[in-house]
């Protein structure tokens, strides 16, 4: 997997982080009771502050593992009009700060479609690469199916004929 | 199989069937003679390859096989001075044989159909002549000759009898009357052998090489004309067999472009995925952060 950083460790860390902070807090308190009261509140709202962040987080993953999900299935979907399709999971990939760039770094490329199918380089190009990291995403396979690859060899041939009838044309008239 | 493929299938076949004719009739222009190419069609046995035998002077030594078995399967070449000479495989004696025959019809200049003398057109005679006529068009009366062989084998009543009903067949099937000429390449033989100018004459031979001679004339702008009309017919038929690839073919760029469609979308889904992994990430980045 190209993408390994795992949000529940950062949020270890910064709990972690936060406990050491409390602490510390706690070994520099003075003995007075309005100190400890004081101290008392002060961890209080620390705490308040971390379970928030922590339901924000759980909600940012929540929304981040539905919306996955729901992509996958939209495009697994769509590539099985086109291609084979197998043992596609549920992703693994946990959120991390990665750049779009590096999506598919090492610019893997699979042909599933031709230019029969797909004209534009660049829509071919970008659909492969595509492929590549939907793989990546969701642990599954994508293979070239015979269907598709049979339009794209008819186009071939039948554009090849009628090149040929038009430069037999050529001579003739 | 479904009807598409099938379609696409048969226009692939059919449009091969055309383009193969096409560059024959290329082939055929770029090894073209400028002599007037004369070929012999008939049943098996009716004579022909006896008969250019003897147009050919080959008259000890046979250069076209005869036999009464199927000799000649392929198309026989042979070039004299004035003409090219082709011998086909009898008619009738295999599709095949029929087919190769009809190699040669694209070739001909002058038609030397030879019928033999012991009866009145056969049907499949008739059926190579209409399709000789339909390729000739304009110019089939003015070159081809219905050569009546073996006329020595009958008394001069039943040669004249089978004539005129032959000749009527013709007019009835293929709308009008060829030039006609009754030969014997045997009496020629003979003639030749024993230098028996009488035998010679009477063989008809001579006069048939004359008739060819005279047609010689008006055959190069036969050949022309006849080439640029099997030019225009075939480009009407590659014309109607592009249109056929064409349908076919905007059917299968339908499919192309629904799955066109359903790539783009992927691609689509993938990009505003991308670019929400890269937001939520950021988002939980500065959370982390306390940002």
């Amino acid at each position: 997997m190209a993408l390994p950083w795992l949000i529940g460790g950062a949020v270890v860390a910064v709990a972690t982080a936060t406990i050491a902070a409390l602490s510390d807090d706690s070994n520099s308190s003075s003995s007075s009771y309005s100190d400890n009261e004081a101290a008392e509140r002060r961890r209080a709202a620390r705490e308040r502050a971390e379970r928030q962040l922590e339901e924000r987080m759980e909600a940012l993953d929540a929304s981040y593992n539905e919306r996955l999900e729901l992509d996958g299935k939209k495009m697994t979907s769509l590539l099985r009009t086109m291609a084979k399709v197998d043992n596609v999971q549920e992703s693994m990939v946990v959120i991390e700060v990665v750049p779009e760039l590096e999506m598919n770094p090492d610019g893997s490329y699979k042909d599933v479609l031709t230019r029969q199918i797909i004209q534009n380089k660049s829509t071919l190009d970008s659909f492969h690469s595509n492929v590549i990291f939907f793989e990546q995403l969701y642990v599954g396979y994508v293979e070239p199916k015979t269907e598709t690859v049979q339009v794209s060899e008819s186009i071939d041939t039948l554009e090849k004929q009628i090149r040929k009838i038009d430069n037999l044309i050529k001579k003739l008239g | 199989m479904d009807n598409l493929e099938k379609r696409y299938k048969k226009a692939i076949k059919n449009s091969e069937v055309v383009l193969k004719q096409g560059n024959t009739l290329l082939q055929a222009e770029s090894e073209g003679t400028s002599k007037p190419v004369v070929v012999a069609w008939g049943l098996m046995n009716a004579g022909k390859s006896y008969l250019l035998n003897m147009l050919t002077e080959h008259i000890d030594n046979e250069y076209f096989k005869t036999n009464d078995f199927r000799e000649t399967a392929e198309v026989k070449k042979f070039e004299t001075d004035d003409f090219v000479f082709l011998d086909t495989p009898g008619l009738d004696a295999s599709i095949e044989d029929n087919l190769t025959a009809m190699k040669g019809v694209g070739k001909a200049d002058i038609v030397l159909f030879v019928h033999q003398l012991q009866g009145e057109l056969e049907a499949v005679e008739i059926e190579f002549l209409q399709n000789l006529v339909n390729s000739f068009g304009e110019y089939a009366s003015d070159n081809i000759i219905i050569v009546l062989s073996k006329v020595d084998k009958e008394d001069d009543r039943k040669v004249e009898d089978i004539r005129d009903k032959v000749l009527q067949q013709c007019e009835i099937y293929i709308g009008f009357e060829p030039k006609c000429i009754t030969v014997s390449n045997t009496v020629y033989k003979a003639g030749t052998e024993k230098n028996v100018e009488g035998l010679i004459k009477i063989s008809n031979i001579e006069r048939l090489h004359d008739l060819l001679q005279k047609l010689s004339v008006s055959v190069k702008g036969v050949r022309t004309e006849r080439q640029l009309q099997q030019k225009q017919q075939l480009i009407k038929q590659l014309k109607e067999e592009k249109k056929q690839l064409d349908q076919v073919l905007s059917k299968y760029k339908e499919k192309a472009s629904n799955i066109e469609a359903d790539a783009k979308s992927f691609n689509s889904t993938m990009k505003k995925l991308k670019s929400f992994m890269v937001g939520i990430s950021k988002e939980h980045y500065k959370l982390e952060m306390g940002e």
